[in-house]
């Protein structure tokens, strides 16, 4: 009887102990496959590589610490890379990809307003949730009805602060001219600055858009040129593209200050193309990442990037950090991967987390959608070829 | 203002007929388009920046090393790409697609997507009846028009000239008089690429280096040589010209957009009245 | 023997076109080769001077085996073609089509002798020479074609059909060209459908059908076989 008492016990213990060790499996990591599409060929792919580069060293750092807990389970993040081929043709296959073929339910990703409108109609459709990296504003980035759709910023909420700065700052400027590419992104920023300049008593003289990849600035600056501005507004761009403005209004002899209320995507190449001698009395929505000015947290990023590609942190790599850690942080306020019950609970975070400080979410006044990251930003100036940090600056 | 954008338009011509004339030695001689033209001229750009940057030469010895680099690896696509497929227009075509691709992603992953920038030491400016121009764009148009007076020189004064224009007229004859074709091949290919190389290196110093750069000069080149006459040098250099001061000066009175638009203009209507372009003649 | 086929044959892809020939030129004397359209005389000119490769068969010129040889060494050795339908540069001057004909010579003195010669032979080459070649007539494209053959002062020259288009008292002149090159000490293979200029330029010849050579010797006697007069003649 004993015997068979004990055989008992020993099958009930075994089946105990398969139970357990069963469910201590199903409690090691799962994987959650996060798809991220960046131009990385391409006319907008300079500078735009670091947004990829960023998201996979967010990964490894979110890894690191322990992935995604969701409901007890943890999740370790795989990010699938797209080249979006700075083309909308190229970005809907990408989307279709992504969404079709490796079925991811998240994604990072574009930077660059048109291409990003291009996938939106395949996210949306298929309720997967994103969060661009950046964006400027134009109306049909962001707006009502776009469920899915997240933006770690929207530059045209900054505007008004910069100006703010700039007025104070200068306060003899008196004409003004301001430029951006002929996108829906630089569009939406000249119409943005332009009110805003006039709110600052600025005279707006010249305004005029360039075409997208455009080298040779000469034609437009001499134009400008010609009306006397005091300032130079650069509007949105991309380094090479302000460098190139940069280096061809100083050649052409305007000596006066230029800035843009956008972030460079990396400001340490501005005085490399435009040259350190007409790197001067300029300022951007951009920081010197290696400033002992920065938080902690930029300089864990800082050694997660140069441990990973050898390199130095960018505004760029910044960008992509956080557009995987802020969709991370959603996800874990919603304890959910369901898109849809972590899209309503980010539209309402109070508070986020992000390079530079804490964040809030906002958006229903300018897109009517609470769907944009506004967080502090860093203001630096470019003195004699130096970067020199100013201030954060909060709308 | 006019007298600035016309120099504007002078630099950009420059750079234009620059590419255009290497496009069309090919396209005369080898009786091929090669897409792949404005790959080389990047890699011109490259090469300037790396033995300007890395090996700190000096700028001008820089352009004729880069020169010499891309020509000599003018000589060898020459003969393992294109030789096999000479006259095979589709054919060529096919293998220059490709040689896009190759070429455009070795430089991705060697030197990176990053633009890259060099300084010319000819940093200062030029200010003549309140115009200005930076001593590097005239550089700029010195060279470029520098090369194109030695390239009529060639083709006018030496016989290796004068079989590149006999073999654009007739090749098999062109043999027959003893011209020996595979070389003069090589030489009008090495030609081709060392001008574009130039081209490449003048346009990493007034703006920068990506391996992008190479769609924007090829579709330019393309324009100016149907604009110019397929085949045609003088063409080229015409068409250059006209490309470039409609690039130069129209946005200055109007916008980019229109300057694009009057360019496909000129092109259209040369087609419509003249479809061998301004100076060609029917090319088989 | 200046120039002596043995047994060529010439193929595009699987179609035999050449099947075969002997052909042996002296400097002494023309040699023609008569036959109707597609015969494949033109082609047979072309494996001679390289300009298409044999399938078989060797080709012999001055003692010298150049079948492998590329084009531009065979006319070093000095054989010059005149081809069929004449073929000057058309967008350069006569001077420079004449100058090419001389483009390996190295020495400006000898081409200038050589170009003296032409202009001798054919004056109104000089009163042309600023002129396009393009824009000459039939006739004078000819002698055109002819001189800038003669530049590289050729051992044999193989002329392809010259009296296609031109007017008769231009294939007058022609004979006597052809008959005082011949007299220069420089060997002459004509490739002719005109009878009536063979039998006054050569002595000598071969008639060729469907890439085969079917008779040869004597002109006279060879024109007046049943072949040629069917063939030819029109009789």
């Amino acid at each position: 009887m004993n015997k068979i008492k004990l055989g008992f016990f020993v099958v009930l213990g075994f089946m105990f102990v398969i139970t357990v060790s069963q469910n201590t499996y199903a409690q090691e990591a799962k994987t959650l496959k996060i798809g991220a599409v960046f131009a990385l060929t391409g006319p907008a792919a300079a500078g735009i590589k670091d947004c990829m580069d960023g998201v996979q060293a967010a990964a490894d750092w979110i890894n690191k610490k322990g992935g995604i807990t969701v409901k007890g389970q943890q999740y370790l993040i795989e990010v699938v890379p797209e080249d979006n081929k700075s083309a909308p043709d190229g970005i809907v296959a990408a989307a279709n990809k992504l969404v079709y073929k490796d079925e991811v339910k998240f994604i990072v990703g574009p930077v660059v307003p048109g291409l990003s409108m291009a996938m939106t109609p395949i996210t949306e459709k298929a309720k997967v949730l994103r969060c661009k990296v950046n964006g400027t504003g134009n109306k049909a980035e962001m707006k009502p009805g776009m469920l899915y759709t997240f933006s770690t910023f929207m530059e045209i909420q900054y505007v008004r602060s910069v100006y703010d700065y700039f007025v104070k700052s200068y306060p003899n400027a008196k004409k003004i001219a301001i430029t951006g590419p002929d996108e829906p992104g630089g569009q939406a920023m000249v119409a943005v600055a332009k009110k805003e300049a006039e709110a600052h008593g600025l005279k707006v003289v010249f305004s005029e858009l360039y075409p997208f990849g455009t080298q040779d600035f000469y034609p437009m600056l001499t134009k400008a040129m010609a009306q006397k501005p005091d300032v130079f507004d650069l509007g949105v761009g991309i380094a090479p593209w302000y460098a190139g403005i940069i280096k061809q209004a100083r050649e052409l002899g305007f000596t006066g200050p230029m800035f843009a209320p956008s972030a460079t995507g990396n400001i340490y190449l501005i005085p490399m193309l435009a040259g350190k001698d007409f790197s001067y009395d300029i300022f951007f929505l951009d920081a010197d990442l290696k400033s002992p000015k920065m938080p902690s947290i930029v300089k864990e990023a800082r050694q997660q990037v140069s441990n990973k590609f050898g390199v130095d942190l960018t505004f760029g790599h910044g960008a992509g950090w956080e557009s995987l850690w802020c969709l991370v942080q959603a996800i874990e306020a919603a304890q959910s991967l369901d898109t849809i019950k972590v899209a309503k609970v980010w539209e309402k975070m109070k508070s986020i987390e992000t390079l530079y400080g804490e964040g809030t979410m906002s958006g229903l006044k300018d897109f009517g959608i609470n769907h944009v990251v506004l967080k502090p930003r860093p203001l630096s100036r470019l003195e004699k070829g130096e970067i020199e940090f100013i201030k954060f600056i909060s709308p | 203002m006019i007298t600035q954008s016309i120099l504007n338009g002078l630099v950009l011509g420059g750079i234009y007929i620059l590419v255009a004339l290497g496009l069309t030695l090919i396209l005369s001689i080898m009786g091929i388009v090669q897409l792949a033209h404005g790959e080389v001229y990047m890699l011109g750009a490259y090469a300037m920046y790396y033995l300007c940057v890395h090996a700190g030469l000096n700028f001008l010895l820089a352009i004729l090393i880069s020169a010499f680099l891309v020509g000599g690896l003018g000589v060898l696509l020459e003969k393992y790409f294109f030789r096999p497929f000479r006259g095979k227009m589709e054919r060529a075509l096919i293998i220059s697609i490709g040689l896009i691709l190759l070429l455009q992603n070795a430089v991705l992953v060697i030197a990176g997507g990053t633009p890259r920038a060099f300084a010319s030491p000819f940093s200062g400016m030029i200010s003549v009846l309140g115009v200005t121009l930076s001593l590097e764009r005239l550089i700029v148009i010195s060279v470029a028009f520098g090369l194109v007076l030695v390239l009529f020189f060639l083709i006018k004064m030496t016989k290796v000239g004068q079989a590149m224009v006999a073999i654009s007229q007739d090749r098999e004859v062109a043999a027959l008089q003893g011209i020996n074709i595979d070389r003069i091949s090589s030489i009008a290919m090495f030609l081709g690429c060392a001008f574009a190389a130039v081209s490449g290196a003048l346009v990493g110093a007034l703006f920068s280096v990506s391996p992008f750069m190479g769609g924007f000069a090829l579709m330019k080149g393309i324009a100016v040589i149907i604009l110019g006459g397929m085949g045609s040098i003088l063409g080229a250099v015409l068409g250059g010209l006209l490309l470039g001061l409609i690039d130069g000066v129209v946005p200055v009175y109007s916008t980019t957009h229109m300057a694009g638009l009057i360019g496909f203009g000129f092109i259209i209507l040369i087609l419509l009245f003249k479809p061998q372009g301004m100076l060609g003649r029917e090319f088989e | 023997m200046l120039l002596q086929t043995k047994n060529i044959k010439v193929h595009f892809a699987t179609a035999e076109v050449i099947k075969g020939i002997n052909v042996e030129v002296a400097t002494k004397g023309v040699v023609s080769i008569i036959g109707s359209n597609g015969a494949g005389k033109s082609t047979f000119l072309k494996a001679i001077t390289g300009s298409v490769s044999l399938h078989s068969g060797e080709i012999w010129f001055l003692r010298k085996n150049i079948n492998a040889l590329p084009v531009h060494e065979i006319i070093k050795l000095g054989i010059a073609l005149v081809p069929e339908g004449r073929r000057p540069f058309p967008y350069m001057s006569v001077l420079a089509n004449l100058k090419l004909g001389a483009y390996l010579q190295k020495d400006k003195r000898i081409i200038n002798r050589a170009l003296a010669d032409i202009f001798d032979r054919f004056p109104i080459l000089w009163k042309r020479r600023k002129q396009q070649a393009g824009t000459l007539s039939g006739g004078e494209q000819q002698m055109l074609v002819i001189g800038r053959a003669l530049m590289s002062m050729p051992k044999i020259i193989l002329m392809d059909e010259p009296s296609l288009g031109l007017a008769p008292i231009v294939i007058e002149e022609l004979v006597s060209i052809i008959k005082d090159i011949n007299r220069d000490e420089i060997g002459v293979l004509l490739v002719e459908q005109n009878a009536n200029m063979v039998t006054q330029v050569s002595e000598r010849g071969y008639v060729m059908e469907m890439g085969k050579i079917v008779l040869k010797g004597d002109i006279k006697k060879l024109m007046a076989h049943d072949v040629v007069q069917r063939a030819f003649l029109g009789t």
